[in-house]
């Protein structure tokens, strides 16, 4: 399980309040533009006399005009424009600038009036929509906010929640692994102890024979007790991620050689079989971790397989890779726990595995140790009853010397 | 001098029982599993004194033989000796069934006291 939850529930960004602007366009002005030249065209078409001081007035519409559709500044163009196109036009001489007469146009000063009232009226009108705006602009903000944060909430506490299921199921597989392993670091030492304070009681005298026995199963007995605390370690290391392997180039068929005579102990009471061809080319491993697994392998076939049967390792160059297979001849795995026995904790789930002598790390390791070398490790199937377990190694790069 | 029957899937843990138990003068019969125990209790022509039941075994455990052993009666007034470790939780209607509670791992002594206490109640109860 990876503890930590994915990093974009964690930041929570602020979003910036939405900035409100007046919109003033093109548009606006135009139609200030247009409306003020309509107004004065009209006026010249329908009305032949210039001269009239007091008609300053039908600008207002175009004004108000303006000021409602464009707001504000072309409002202000549009007023500017009328007034000069009225002291241009009714103020005789008609086209020419003649401002003196136009003061005194009693048309003008209405129209400076009802226009700048109706501006200041517009001005007004826009500044107060523009703090509604920004109101109900913050507070849709704030409602998105807060919806937002109480989707994160809930978002965590999801995560959390499976999490913490996730961190519970973790810690029973774990308690459950640590009982078994107390359990099994407790056979060796009742054993050790057992022995070792019968030979040291005084009220009895021991056979050679039986303290021969006796120590010897001693010795076994703490060998059996260091190789579970290696497989520890090991088990240890691999889940943490910081199992090291040391690799180097070697030749395959030389750890066959080294092994073998373990793996025949191992097997013992089988028929061991090896079919290694001798044109394996050499590959990058950790000959000592290759050499484990091997004889852990063959181990366990040995273990769980009747004696007089036969136990096969095969070698062979599948593509890119050398595919090392171990058969027996026992009852088998059912399909579904194929995955399982590779599983350190999980496959102490199954009852029917707690019949399996040995830590039931074994295969944890070898994965593990499998896995390191870039290779993969499974249960195959077979025509035959049995237990195949297959591994491969690439051979990609390793063909150099 | 009592009939012990040890049921232990471990064969040197078995042999511990049957070297340390025979050096004190009892004889030692031994069961690999539950199974096996119940065929030895069935054909063994005379009755066990004691049963050292181990508690963590393949596919019967020493708490679900327990119970089969008291229904049996050729097994039922069998005093047993559970051998088990700290932090195996003794199922609480077994609790009674039990003459003895030997902990893993024991010194020799520890063994002979704990099986000479279960016999000697054993005799006590019988006379009573």
């Amino acid at each position: 399980m990876n503890p930590s939850l994915p990093s974009e529930t964690l930041s929570i960004s602020v979003s910036t309040p939405v900035a409100f602007k007046r919109r003033i366009a093109l548009p606006h002005y135009g139609a200030a533009v247009a409306s003020i030249m309509g107004t004065a065209f009209i006026r010249l078409l329908l009305d032949g006399s210039l001269e009239d001081k007091n008609r300053f007035i039908i600008y207002l519409p175009a004004v108000l005009f303006s000021a409602w559709y464009g707001g504000f500044v072309p409002g202000v163009l549009a007023f500017l424009m009328g007034g000069i196109a009225g002291v241009l036009i009714y103020v005789s001489p008609a086209f020419t600038f003649n401002w003196s007469d136009a003061s005194n146009s009693l048309g003008l000063v209405l129209y400076f009036v009802a226009g700048g009232c109706t501006l200041f009226w517009v001005r007004a009108q826009s500044n107060f929509q523009y703090q509604a705006q920004v109101k109900q602009g913050r507070l849709e903000g704030e409602v998105l906010e807060r919806q937002r944060l109480a989707d994160q909430h809930a978002q965590l506490l999801v995560h959390e929640q499976s999490a913490r299921a996730e961190a519970d199921k973790s810690n029973a597989m774990k308690s459950q692994f640590v009982g078994m392993v107390a359990h099994e670091l407790r056979t060796p030492l009742t054993l050790i102890k057992g022995f070792a304070s019968s030979m040291v009681a005084e009220d009895v005298v021991w056979e050679l024979e039986d303290q021969h026995k006796f120590l010897h199963i001693i010795d076994e007995e703490a060998d059996r007790l260091n190789e579970l605390i290696d497989q520890l370690l090991d088990l240890t290391q691999i889940q943490t991620g910081k199992l090291r392997i040391h690799t180097m180039w070697y030749s395959l068929a030389e750890i066959f050689a080294h092994a073998q005579s373990e793996m025949e102990s191992l097997a013992k009471n089988h028929h061991l079989t090896l079919i290694i061809p001798q044109d394996l080319p050499i590959i990058m491993t950790d000959p000592q971790r290759l050499a484990q697994v091997l004889l852990n392998l063959v181990g366990n076939a040995a273990k769980y397989s009747p004696p007089n049967t036969s136990i096969t390792v095969t070698a062979q160059i599948k593509g890119s890779e050398i595919q090392i297979d171990v058969a027996d001849e026992g009852a088998g795995i059912p399909l579904q726990q194929r995955a399982m026995v590779f599983e350190a904790y999980r496959q102490l789930e199954d009852k029917a595995w707690q019949s399996i002598k040995g830590s039931g790390l074994g295969l944890a390791i070898c994965k593990g140790l499998i896995e390191a070398h870039s290779g993969s490790i499974w249960i195959g199937t077979q025509a035959t009853p049995g237990t195949v377990v297959s591994f491969t190694l690439p051979i990609a790069d390793s063909t150099l010397p | 001098m009592a009939h012990i029957l040890v049921v232990d899937d471990e064969p040197h843990i078995r042999f511990l029982f049957r070297k340390v138990l025979e050096a004190v003068g009892h004889s030692i019969f031994e069961a690999g599993n539950g199974q096996e125990a119940l065929g030895i209790l069935a054909t063994h022509s005379s009755p066990f004194d004691l049963i050292v039941l181990d508690v963590r075994m393949p596919h019967m455990n020493g708490f679900e033989l327990l119970p089969i052993l008291r229904r049996q009666t050729v097994s039922a007034h069998i005093p047993v000796i559970i051998a088990t470790a700290h932090g195996d939780k003794i199922p609480q209607p077994l609790e009674h069934e039990i003459s003895g509670h030997l902990f893993k791992p024991f010194t020799r002594q520890k063994l002979i006291n704990i099986v000479n206490n279960a016999l000697i109640a054993r005799s006590a109860r019988s006379q009573s």
